[in-house]
């Protein structure tokens, strides 16, 4: 029995993990379709989503229903200006060193941000109340109803996603510039503003993911770090820039990661997980729904 | 005798003079501050062999770095060995990491290539943190002063550091120049400024990077040695974002693909980050303000100023000198 219960354990922990990895790179992953640029500072938009939360319902008091747009739309903005004043003059600056003249604007971005964050906050660790309070028995294994209202986010989340790609003008412009820039031009479309849209539509995804995390774990300055490696390894497994594939390979890896957890230990989930990473990359670079 | 400042004898003159001449200072602050900028610019010189001349933009030089760091620090202190051993092995481990993690690597290109490197770190720094008995984990090693002839090299003792340290710079800046003056270096940069047209030429793309791969590592594994016997300390913290930032931010803001522009980057960098010292708290943002802004506004590094000075008073010479042709046929038609 008590090994069935670390089973059931260990599915529900792999939905938790995978949903949280699908939101934390879905807007990662919409960036690098549309705009073709890694943005390191993904991270940092997530770290700073946490602290707006927290400084929300810890120091103001407010809940949830505050704490969770406010924390979106200030990412909105935050994105905006990241497009602006620096990916936007980078990509139109740099010609052949644009791969490493992105990586490190955006990485002196998230050093920035960080150094704000510890500014304003201080650097001690910090913890936000959960978002929905209690336990529910599930086969006999404790599962909080947080957990299970994170299994249900991510999903929402891709289809909310799917449906504004899909059947909305604006989200067919955005797949119409991250198909053809000069073709969406013609057309009409103002390149420019769709970047700037996307990258500000990653920032929040980004936002929100930091807030789930925040509640989920615990806040530092420095809590953006491993999400965002995780968010890069889901990237390349789904296939730059196919949002289909992000979410086949956030539920692949939650579960690889929650499983190796439970039974190879904490330790070495990492490593297991990094080696897959290059493995990927050698022999299916294109990952599992992307065009090479 | 003429001067020609494109010489480069005589740019390395001029820099040995200008970096010699601050030892009269006799501020220990400001040597130690030399050395380390030495000592980076050494790494970033390397590094701008692969990804300045052949075009292949990849992390691993800091897992190179602090390879070299640690197995010197390894074999010094848990095994015994004197310190030569210790850099010796430096150069030959990072070697050995070249050849695995470029065959690897290389086969994969653009930002691929950033993501093995950024996962070969990653997995670096796990192995670091669990084979305590050799690593000591999070403490990391600390090292003992490199002793040669009975001299001991470290922050000590700032006049052995430094030659040491300049050494190492002029080597890196020579073993560039050396290869970009051969054919060797027109088969990278050819496969940086069109891969399709080298590749007709004759050039095997992948084992030429390759090759630049593991010309550009060896030297880094001694500086990584060097800086921890200097420092008297490596561990998991210099495979941070921070030290790799330095590094990748002295090479690209002074100039990719130029000689002398990681040695220019990487003084700038350090020595910028002294002078926002009174801004305390503030200093991380200042500094990736200036990072932003730099790359914004001159894209082609901090070392295009230079250039740019250059063929301004070049024009205004040959303005002066037509100038000088028109009057005189005005002359000869008056």
């Amino acid at each position: 029995m008590n090994n069935m219960n670390i089973i059931i354990l260990a599915i529900i922990n792999g939905f938790v993990l995978s949903s949280m990895y699908a939101i934390a790179s879905l807007g990662l992953t919409l960036q690098w379709g549309v705009l073709k640029v890694l943005n390191f500072s993904h991270g940092l938009f997530m770290t700073w989503g946490a602290y707006i939360a927290y400084w929300i319902i810890a120091v103001h008091g407010g809940s949830y229903l505050i704490a969770l747009p406010s924390a979106i739309i200030t990412s909105f903005f935050m994105g905006f200006l990241l497009y602006y004043l620096v990916i936007g003059p980078l990509q139109e600056r740099s010609k052949t060193e644009i791969v490493s003249n992105v990586f490190i604007g955006t990485l002196a971005v998230s050093i920035i941000l960080e150094n704000l964050v510890l500014i304003i906050f201080g650097g001690r660790y910090k913890g936000i109340s959960t978002i929905v309070p209690g336990f529910t028995n599930i086969l006999g294994a404790q599962v909080s109803n947080q957990q299970i209202l994170l299994i249900f986010l991510g999903p929402l989340c891709f289809g909310v996603l799917f449906y504004f790609l899909s059947r909305t003008r604006l989200g067919m412009a955005v797949r119409a510039v991250a198909q053809d820039n000069v073709g969406a031009a013609i057309v009409g479309i103002d390149s420019k503003k769709v970047f700037a849209f996307t990258v500000s539509i990653g920032s929040c995804l980004a936002g929100l993911a930091g807030v789930l995390l925040g509640a989920y774990y615990y806040l530092s300055p420095q809590m953006g770090s491993s999400p965002l490696i995780t968010a890069l390894f889901v990237l390349v497994l789904g296939g730059m820039g196919s949002v289909k594939g992000t979410i086949l390979a956030s539920y692949i890896i939650g579960f690889i990661d929650a499983f190796s957890r439970f039974y190879i230990g904490n330790f070495w989930a990492d490593p297991i997980l990094f080696a897959i990473f290059i493995l990927v990359i050698l022999f299916r670079p294109q990952g599992l729904y992307g065009v090479k | 005798m003429k001067i020609d400042i494109d010489d480069f004898k005589i740019q390395l003159l001029v820099i040995t003079v200008l970096l010699f001449s601050t030892l009269l200072l006799r501020d220990v602050y400001i040597t130690h501050l030399i050395i380390l900028c030495m000592i980076y610019s050494a790494v970033a010189t390397n590094w701008n062999i692969v990804s300045g001349y052949t075009g292949v933009m990849h992390i691993a030089q800091q897992p190179f770095f602090v390879a070299g760091g640690y197995i010197s620090g390894i074999l010094t202190v848990k095994l015994g060995f004197p310190s030569i051993i210790g850099i010796l092995a430096a150069a030959c481990i990072a070697l050995l990491f070249s050849i695995a993690i470029g065959a690897i690597s290389l086969r994969v290109k653009g930002i691929y290539l950033l993501l093995i490197t950024l996962a070969v770190r990653l997995i670096m720094l796990s192995f670091i943190l669990y084979f305590i008995e050799w690593t000591n984990g999070d403490t990391g090693i600390l090292l003992p002063p490199i002793e040669v002839l009975g001299l001991k090299i470290n922050q000590f003792n700032a006049i052995p550091s430094f030659v040491f340290a300049y050494l190492l710079m002029v080597a890196s800046l020579i073993l560039v120049k050396v290869i970009v003056d051969s054919k060797l270096g027109l088969a990278f940069i050819s496969l940086r400024d069109s891969e399709v047209y080298a590749i007709s030429r004759g050039i095997n793309p992948y084992r030429t990077k390759l090759t630049a791969f593991v010309l550009s590592s060896w030297l880094t594994g001694i500086c990584g040695a060097f800086y921890g016997h200097y420092l008297g300390t490596i561990g998991p913290w210099d495979l941070g974002w921070s030290l790799l930032v330095t590094l990748l931010a002295s090479m690209v803001l002074g100039g990719l693909g130029t000689l002398f522009g990681p040695v220019l980057g990487s003084f700038v960098l350090v020595f910028l980050n002294e002078y926002f010292r009174p801004l305390q708290l503030l200093r991380p943002s200042i500094y990736g303000l200036l990072l932003i802004s730099t790359l914004i506004l001159l894209p082609n590094g901090l070392i295009s100023i230079f250039e740019k000075l250059r063929t301004r008073t070049h024009d205004n010479l040959l303005k002066i000198k037509g100038f000088a042709v028109k009057v005189s046929k005005n002359e000869k038609n008056g």
